[in-house]
């Protein structure tokens, strides 16, 4: 019935929580549809205020009200009362960005990675697991009995990834898990991340701001842009072949270690920001020379990418690129 | 040479430990230069920078050297001294641009702040001044927009009149401490755009600091890499990346994911993180240098030149041992 | 597999133990406090008076040998009746402050952690009952009910717990959007697990701080009440009554006065530095130097 697909999320949209946008009638995740097959890693790619972290906590049922649906292996989350839900939520756990608020300050970091099996085992099997999983994140079993404020920000990330696979989850949502980490600690932490992924076939929802992290964890990227997706394809098409005028916008912008490419030259887009830009729609609408009237609407449809599989845009222009 | 670092070296001193944050820095900055300070958190970049303007608290922090400008020394003059240079003819933008402003005062009066304190002005030429450098940073209909206060506006746009606050007495150098850090892609395109052009305008220095590689080849005209505390390398951009002489950098350019390819599994740098209260020994990154030698652990740490401009504490390299 | 290791936790308890040792004027106060406790709890085998034991004879004489802080008019050991006034102070404001930390941390938990109308309706009670005159409301439970000794403690409590209330649902309110209680939500923890497993342990600190200053609150308030004779009543004595009894007669003979003033006065002292000592050394924020 879902051939495949571990998550499916259809026409999803999320209103903003505060009243002044709420009046706007803005919505943080705007009508987004795409699917996830078992195994596979997707990377959702976006600025700050497109909707990313909100359409992940939607995904993960910890932002509530929203419509349309939601199936991971073809049951509705969205439909399910809370009860029903709760013996659910384990098979999708999520990553946080800050690993400082994310563990609790007052648990042991044995507590913390045993909490998923908390009751189904005896001490002795509970320690034995946690230091499994506490060497498959590259952490020294011996420090269990320590708590979250004795280690580094890259170390309690570890301990964050262990948490989530013991619970041992068929999805996992990252949610800028290295944003605030320094460069060699990302390194470390998304190599974890990668063979943790490849030895227990995870399905990953990886989302980043940053391009090129994204690139190098991701089979598909998708990328959005306030509230909708407008570009979404396999990893090495996106990044080769950029089909939306935003997508290749960003690219041009992402500083490279190139001292040739004087990254100041860029300032095409208009700010994601949507109290400096006014228009909806279309975030290169007004320098696109093939604008149209659709262009211009809230709701971005999605159309394939001419010549390539699997390959979709929101630009209106996709079929001639 | 505006402004000359000689063997600066900052530490703090705690419950009869010592830490520190810069052991010896020394490098210099001419007029219109964009300086990139690179290192990574615990390099003691931004405790440098404060250093500079005095801005960290005297006990438990102890600075030594000289720091050269114009006929004074930052480092070792008298209070009014510093005071009259701070915002003045020496400029700081930092990370945060919210809590760089004061949330109970509207911008103007923020804004006019450095005009009135500096410059022998009235508070309606600086009110003019400080309008017309807000237009400059781009924030469209800047007289309605002085009047608001600093929670009304996006973080880009704050960054924007963080810059136009510090640029509003024309100063000869601007410290950037990690200033697009917690910006978006594009905001930060437009961000170092803008401050390249007043640059340009103005023939002034930046000084400007951050852990991200990309930034830096694309901005700066010339990079020192900082780990430790003190300086590894030093050489002017193109050189840098092109012909690497230390692990360190080469180490910093390998852990960072490409944009146009892949790999199977990012380089790592091994080895344990650099611990600021233990004392070194020689070269600080041999321990997870994967060149590392006994020997390295008994250098002198001092910058030599190994190329044009391009200078090196990496004794291997200097010695041609190893090649990156 | 050991866990019990050399490689044991620091856990955040025993940094703000160590950070609130190195508190001087804390660990002062605390020292003096458990002398006066234990005095008070061995009270019986320290003095062989008996609290209303009066012996005319021995009428107000001043501090002696044979009477440590003299007697009061009725011949009564003062030192005796400041001893066992001290297990009536202590015994009301441990006991008063243990119903209000229970009910205020209860209020407020459910208060903070379901937000919205629950919260409002909650929080609008406690305003209400704040706005309420105490004194009235104990002098109305004292007319109507059997002057007690647990009535006192109930009283007491139930106004005290007003604003534990309050820094209780502002904690939790901050916890509640922490993302570690997002990740217990997401494993599929049932409210009340992650009110009892997550949230509680993580209040504890500034509860026992606050804890720790209404004990001093508590034991004025008895003094006050006592004082008006509205509280605890003769031949029992607590230090308010004895300091009332001190008061009436502080012209001719003034230790009556001194004596149970001075120690009411250092116990609240020495509570007021333990509170403070205890909420520098858990803030969080000095606990990352």
């Amino acid at each position: 019935m879902n051939n495949g697909n571990l998550l499916e999320v259809k026409d999803l949209s999320v209103v903003y929580n505060d009243s002044s946008r709420k009046a706007k009638g803005n919505k943080a995740v705007n009508n987004v549809s795409f699917t996830l097959k078992k195994g596979e890693t997707l990377g959702l790619v976006g600025e700050s205020g497109c909707g990313k972290t909100t359409l992940g906590r939607t995904i993960i049922r910890l932002q509530k009200e929203c419509s349309g649906h939601v199936l991971l292996n073809g049951i509705d989350l969205c439909s399910l009362s809370p009860s029903r839900l709760r013996p659910l939520r384990r098979q999708m756990q999520m990553i946080f960005q800050n690993p400082y608020s994310s563990l609790n300050p007052r648990m042991t970091v044995l507590e913390i990675i045993a909490e998923p099996f908390t009751g189904r085992y005896s001490r002795k099997e509970k320690i034995e697991r946690v230091s499994k999983l506490m060497v498959q994140s590259g952490l020294d079993p011996e420090m269990m009995s320590k708590f979250p404020h004795e280690f580094s920000g890259g170390q309690r990330q570890r301990i964050a990834i262990a948490r989530s696979i013991a619970a041992d989850p068929m999805l996992i949502i990252a949610d800028e898990p290295v944003s605030s980490l320094d460069v060699s600690v990302q390194a470390q932490i998304l190599n974890v991340l990668k063979s943790l992924r490849d030895s227990l076939s995870l399905t990953m929802l990886f989302i980043s701001h940053d391009l090129s992290v994204v690139r190098y964890i991701s089979q598909r990227v998708a990328v959005m842009y306030r509230g909708s997706i407008v570009e979404i394809g396999k990893t090495e098409d996106l990044f080769k072949n950029p089909c939306h005028p935003y997508t290749k916008a960003l690219l041009d912008v992402v500083p490279v270690i190139d001292p040739e490419r004087k990254i100041y030259q860029f300032n095409s887009v208009q700010s994601s920001d949507p109290d400096l830009s006014e228009n909806s729609g279309c975030p290169v609408f007004n320098r696109c020379s093939k604008r149209k009237d659709e262009c211009r609407s809230e709701v971005l449809k999605l159309y394939p990418c001419a010549g390539e599989e699997d390959h979709y845009c929101a630009c209106v222009d996709s079929y001639n690129k | 040479m505006l402004l000359d670092l000689k063997n600066i070296s900052v530490s703090f001193h705690l419950r009869g430990s010592a830490v520190h944050a810069v052991r010896s820095i020394s490098l210099s900055i001419s007029q219109g230069e964009t300086v990139g300070i690179v290192g990574e958190s615990g390099s003691g970049k931004t405790v440098l920078s404060l250093s500079l303007l005095r801005l960290l608290p005297s006990p438990p922090a102890m600075i030594k050297g000289n720091a050269l400008f114009d006929s004074f020394d930052l480092i070792n003059c008298p209070d009014r001294d510093i005071r009259s240079i701070r915002g003045n003819r020496i400029s700081m933008i930092f990370q945060d641009p919210l809590s760089s402003f004061n949330p109970y005062l509207r911008l103007s009066n923020q804004l006019i702040e450095p005009l009135l304190c500096h410059k022998n002005i009235s508070r309606k030429e600086a009110l003019e001044i400080a309008i017309s450098m807000l237009s400059q940073t781009g924030i469209t209909q800047p007289h309605k927009k002085i009047q608001c206060y600093p929670h009304q506006f996006s973080g880009g746009m704050l960054q924007r009149a963080m810059i136009a606050m510090a640029l509003v007495t024309k100063p000869a150098i601007l410290i950037a401490d990690e200033p697009t850090t917690a910006l978006d892609v594009t905001t930060q395109a437009q961000i170092l755009s803008l401050m390249k052009t007043l640059q340009q305008q103005y023939s002034m220095s930046i000084i400007f600091i951050t852990h991200n590689l990309g930034i830096v080849a694309g901005f700066c005209d010339r990079v020192h890499v900082m780990y430790a505390g003190i300086i590894l390398e030093s050489a002017e951009t193109i050189s840098l990346f092109k012909n690497t002489a230390h692990p360190y950098t080469k180490a910093l350019i390998r852990s960072v994911p490409s944009l146009h390819s892949t790999v199977d599994k990012l380089y790592v740098i091994g080895g344990p993180p650099y611990d600021p209260s233990r004392p070194v020994k020689g070269c600080p990154f041999a321990p997870r240098c994967e060149f590392g030698i006994a020997e390295c652990f008994e250098e002198k740490m001092e910058l030599t030149e190994v190329a044009p401009n391009h200078f090196t504490c990496c004794s291997r390299i200097k010695k041609g041992e190893i090649s990156l | 597999m050991k866990t019990k290791s050399k490689l044991a936790g620091n856990s955040l308890w025993r940094e703000g133990i160590r950070r609130f040792l190195h508190n001087r004027l804390a660990v002062t106060g605390l020292i003096f406090l458990l002398v006066v406790i234990a005095l008070c709890i061995a009270a019986p085998l320290l003095t062989s008076y008996s609290y209303e034991g009066q012996k005319l004879s021995d009428g107000a004489t001043p501090p002696g040998t044979s009477h440590l802080m003299g007697t009061d008019v009725l011949g009564r050991d003062l030192f005796t009746r400041v001893l066992y006034g001290g297990r009536v102070s202590f015994s009301v404001g441990l006991c008063a402050t243990l119903v209000s930390v229970l009910i205020g941390v209860c209020w407020g938990a459910v208060a903070g952690w379901c937000g919205g109308k629950v919260d409002s309706i909650m929080m609008r009670i406690v305003d209400i009952a704040y706005a309420f005159p105490f004194t009235i409301f104990v002098i109305i439970l004292m007319v109507f009910f059997q002057r007690s000794l647990l009535l006192l403690f109930m009283a007491i409590g139930a106004v005290e717990w007003l604003t534990m209330a309050r820094i209780v649902r502002g904690q939790v309110m901050s916890l509640r959007h922490q993302e570690f209680i997002d990740a217990a939500i997401g494993l599929g923890l049932s409210q009340p697990k992650i009110i009892l497993r997550h949230i509680l342990p993580n209040i504890t600190g500034p509860v026992i701080v606050y804890a720790t200053l209404t004990i001093p609150a508590i034991m004025l308030l008895e003094a006050f009440l006592s004082f008006l004779g509205l509280g605890v009543q003769p031949p029992a004595s607590s230090w308010g009554i004895l300091i009332r009894e001190g008061t009436e007669a502080m012209e001719e003979y003034p230790w009556l006065l001194l004596f149970p003033g001075a120690i009411l006065s250092l116990t609240l002292f020495s509570l007021n530095f333990i509170g403070d000592g205890l909420r520098d050394a858990f803030d969080p924020k000095s606990s990352r130097e």
